[in-house]
């Protein structure tokens, strides 16, 4: 009994600090997030000129576009990446622990650098553009950023990883006698990956799809430094209102419309999404 | 394995290590302007990381917020995936899942929820700003992989231990601790790496003031060209691929990430 006491008492203690720090610094914020976006840059008091402002200008249309872009790329990377997993699972161990720290190296890579390199790969001097004229796609040289196209390649570039790491757990789970079956039968590799593998695989996809989503949707760089300005995210123009246009209040109505359209996204994925693999 | 198969592994391979490779090439470029194929091969720009005294306190700042950060929420995280796992507490299970949300949503919505609440402080671009900011985007790691970690602790042995005479305390020293620090090493590592490399949180918290290298990268971007970037990226992927081979020699990688024996 004492010791139960005892065990309490010391989980409140412990608890404490943690509890305040992860309170102050996520709720709070929130919070301020919220109240901001009510207020206005004048003495407007409290109301919903933000959002009102938000659906008559081309906000609205940029979030469309944020939405169409974080869509576009999910479905690119997953596409590539599902076959690609598919293999990973298949190799030796050693080899899928060498792939794996890869993928993680590259995943944490700054996003900064990640731009950075697909600009000078992009860019009319050096990378692509020459390996084109050489091979006669393209006749003179041209910068190939920025643009739509540099946007998505680079944005699918950074998401890939996190789509093998979305992927691997079910896919290493495959049952790959049913596949060897199909093959023995004499379908081919590719037919057997489409008729068999992907349809037992449709979860873990669904799954990727959803969680690439929303990273998509939290796009600032690559847009800034690869896109022109429509192809500005809303996550762009939250940083850009708060720390530029000194518009907090504008800033925090944005910021409130991306936490609603990735906190549904997040309802979406715990209710027909994969739960924790383990 | 089939040659479309052998193809397509290759074909990924090229597109995730290509542009890379690229960077690797232009980083021992002895000219400052860009050119390709590279001519001439020096490690001058490598020592400029090191030499040029803006480069270095943009990377002195960088390593101290991530020391700072990595060390606070792992601290912090150890309590609550202990609750959540030994005593199966409602309110620590609670405080873990909102623990992880910060990771999971866009990290600009609560960045700049952190930059109206440090205005309000009147805290201007202060290093305490990066360092909390940091701690609660990164807290899901040691809350996530601790987790993992206390997980696998099979419940039979803890209840040996008890049966033979351990108390808690004892138990939780000679059983948990041990079985888990791989984890907490694991947790602390990931939270350096992407902290290190981290720059919309810390634009957002911190600003200009206090500059970390991704903010000085994206900066000399504006500018132009730079072979110092691309040296930085060079080291960042080499360090990158250094601790997590690290974690991989250390602790079982495919399972950490969620694979099966088979």
């Amino acid at each position: 009994m004492a010791s139960a006491i005892r065990a309490h008492v010391s989980a409140v203690v412990l608890l404490a600090v943690p509890t305040m720090v992860v309170v102050l610094l996520s709720v709070v914020p929130i919070f301020f997030v919220f109240s901001d976006s009510l207020g206005g840059t004048a003495n407007e008091g409290v109301g919903l000129a933000n959002y009102e402002r938000f659906t008559t200008s081309i906000f609205a249309k940029q979030t469309w576009f944020s939405i169409t872009l974080a869509a576009l790329v999910s479905i690119v990377s997953v596409g590539l990446v599902a076959p690609f997993t598919y293999l990973l699972t298949g190799l030796p161990k050693t080899w899928q622990s060498l792939w794996l720290i890869y993928l993680l190296a590259q995943i944490s890579l700054s996003e900064v650098l990640i731009a950075f390199a697909w600009q000078i790969l992009l860019s009319n001097t050096t990378g692509i553009t020459q390996v084109f004229i050489w091979s006669g796609l393209m006749t003179s040289t041209s910068s190939l950023t920025p643009s739509f196209g540099a946007v998505v390649v680079a944005l699918t570039y950074l998401s890939v990883p996190f789509a093998v790491l979305v992927l691997y757990p079910s896919f290493s789970r495959l049952d790959r006698r049913v596949v060897e079956a199909a093959r023995t039968l004499g379908a081919s590799s590719v037919r057997a990956f489409m008729t068999i593998v992907l349809p037992m695989m449709t979860k873990p996809i669904m799954t990727a799809l959803m969680t690439l989503f929303i990273l998509n949707l939290g796009a600032i760089i690559v847009p800034q430094i690869l896109g022109r300005p429509r192809h500005w995210t809303l996550a762009v123009h939250i940083t850009d209102q708060a720390l530029f246009q000194f518009n907090t209040a504008f800033a925090s109505a944005l910021a409130i419309i991306l936490l609603i359209l990735s906190a549904a996204m997040l309802v979406f994925l715990r209710r027909y999404g994969q739960t924790a693999s383990r | 394995m089939s040659r479309t198969s052998l193809s397509y592994l290759f074909l990924f391979a090229l597109f995730c290590m290509g542009p890379l490779a690229v960077i690797f090439a232009v980083s021992v470029t002895e000219a400052r302007a860009l050119t390709f194929p590279p001519q001439g091969f020096s490690f001058r720009w490598f020592v400029e990381i090191f030499s040029d005294e803006a480069w270095f306190t943009a990377l002195r700042n960088s390593v101290l917020i991530a020391l700072s950060a990595a060390t606070l929420a792992t601290f912090l995280a150890l309590p609550i995936s202990y609750y959540a796992w030994r005593h199966g507490l409602r309110f620590a299970k609670a405080l873990a899942a909102l623990g992880v949300l910060p990771f999971l949503l866009p990290p600009v919505i609560l960045s700049l929820g952190l930059l109206l609440l440090f205005t309000s402080l009147t805290w201007h671009g202060y290093f305490i700003n990066g360092v909390l900011a940091h701690t609660i985007y990164l807290i899901a790691l040691p809350i996530v992989i601790v987790s993992l970690g206390l997980e696998s602790i099979e419940r039979s042995v803890l209840e040996a231990g008890s049966t033979l005479g351990a108390d808690d305390a004892k138990v939780f020293r000679t059983i948990v601790v041990p079985l888990t620090v791989p984890f907490v090493i694991t947790a602390f590592a990931f939270c350096i790496v992407l902290s290190l490399n981290e720059y919309i949180i810390m634009l957002m918290t911190v600003g200009f003031t206090y500059e970390t290298l991704p903010i000085k990268i994206f900066n000399a971007l504006r500018y132009g060209y730079s072979p110092v970037l691309a040296s930085v990226a060079v080291m960042f992927t080499l360090l990158n691929i250094a601790v997590f081979g690290a974690v991989a020699v250390f602790s079982d990688l495919p399972k950490l990430l969620g694979a099966t024996e088979r």
